[in-house]
């Protein structure tokens, strides 16, 4: 018997073999994990910068924003505290994240609806005074809002 | 850790710049009236910006987060520089005398510069918006 035929002899005996005489080490594997459930938001441009209106009686600007959620998460808008030249007559002031949440109130907080799933969402940060006189004029001078957006993952 | 980092790696898969606060257990136990929280904090900006953090009580419901806990309550760090596409593992630990079940919320907000326009005989103005992230947690007594 020649090399080659013994070894082909050798290999047809293992394969006709029970399988305890096949079988190797053999390992389960097993891998588990679990990916905690997150949100964040984000304000692009910073500062928002307001101007006037070709009437006069309103400042708006726009912006930008980011939202991500990979679970069940919700998004509120703060008061807004508004910041008015001095003597200034009434106006009213208004944060506007499209498609999510809104708010024009100084005292009270506002919340989008709670959202479910994954969601990578860009949208405009619309932001505005408004007057809200009998003259239907903004006073001249400098204006500021402040508001916090809150993503909460639930 | 391979959590954390794989979790940061999806959130810093798409054009987000936000800070980020990851909680690894949604559910934590009172131990001799303490409850410790460890949470991992991350932004992906283009420069390291300063961040803080706050522990919130629930506020008119149990999802949404309300005033910010101060007494009883260390945060270490609770407000740090952080460079992008790091994170900062930190510790909550508070006291929790609740004898339910109680959501708590750990937050990070990060507010960004206030850049101040002069504007004189002419209405202007300019709009500041912070954002914060947080992740509910629950104690059991």
């Amino acid at each position: 018997m020649n090399t080659p035929q013994a070894i082909r002899i050798v290999l047809a005996a293992a394969l006709l073999a029970p399988a305890p005489i096949l079988a190797g080490t053999t390992t389960d594997i097993k891998a588990t994990g679990s990916a905690p459930s997150f949100c964040n938001i984000s304000n692009e441009g910073g500062t928002i910068s307001m101007a006037i209106s070709a009437g006069g009686d309103q400042l708006s600007g726009t912006g930008s924003y980011n939202y991500v959620a990979n679970g069940d998460a919700k998004v509120t808008l703060s008061p807004v505290q508004q910041t008015s030249p001095k003597g200034a007559a009434a106006s009213t002031p208004s944060i506007d994240l499209s498609d999510l949440v809104s708010n024009n109130s100084s005292g009270a907080s506002a919340a989008s609806d709670a959202s479910g799933g994954v969601i990578r969402k860009q949208g405009k940060i619309i932001t505005s005074i408004k007057q809200d006189n009998s003259a239907g004029l903004l006073t001249a001078g400098a204006y500021e809002l402040q508001a916090t957006a809150t993503c909460t993952a639930l | 850790m391979m959590r954390t980092t794989l979790l940061l790696a999806l959130v810093l898969s798409g054009p987000v710049h936000a800070q980020t606060a990851f909680l690894e257990k949604r559910e934590f136990s009172t131990k001799s009236g303490v409850v410790k929280i460890k949470l991992g904090v991350s932004h992906a900006r283009q420069e390291a910006v300063e961040l803080s953090v706050r522990l919130k009580g629930a506020g008119k419901d149990a999802e949404t987060p309300g005033a910010v806990i101060t007494e009883g309550v260390s945060i270490v760090p609770s407000r740090f520089k952080l460079p992008p596409n790091k994170v900062r593992r930190l510790l909550i630990s508070f006291q929790n005398t609740a004898t339910t079940r109680t959501p708590y919320f750990a937050c990070v907000i990060y507010q960004p510069p206030i850049e101040r326009m002069e504007r004189v005989g002419v209405a202007g103005g300019s709009m500041l918006l912070a954002t914060e992230s947080c992740s509910r947690f629950w104690v059991i007594p």
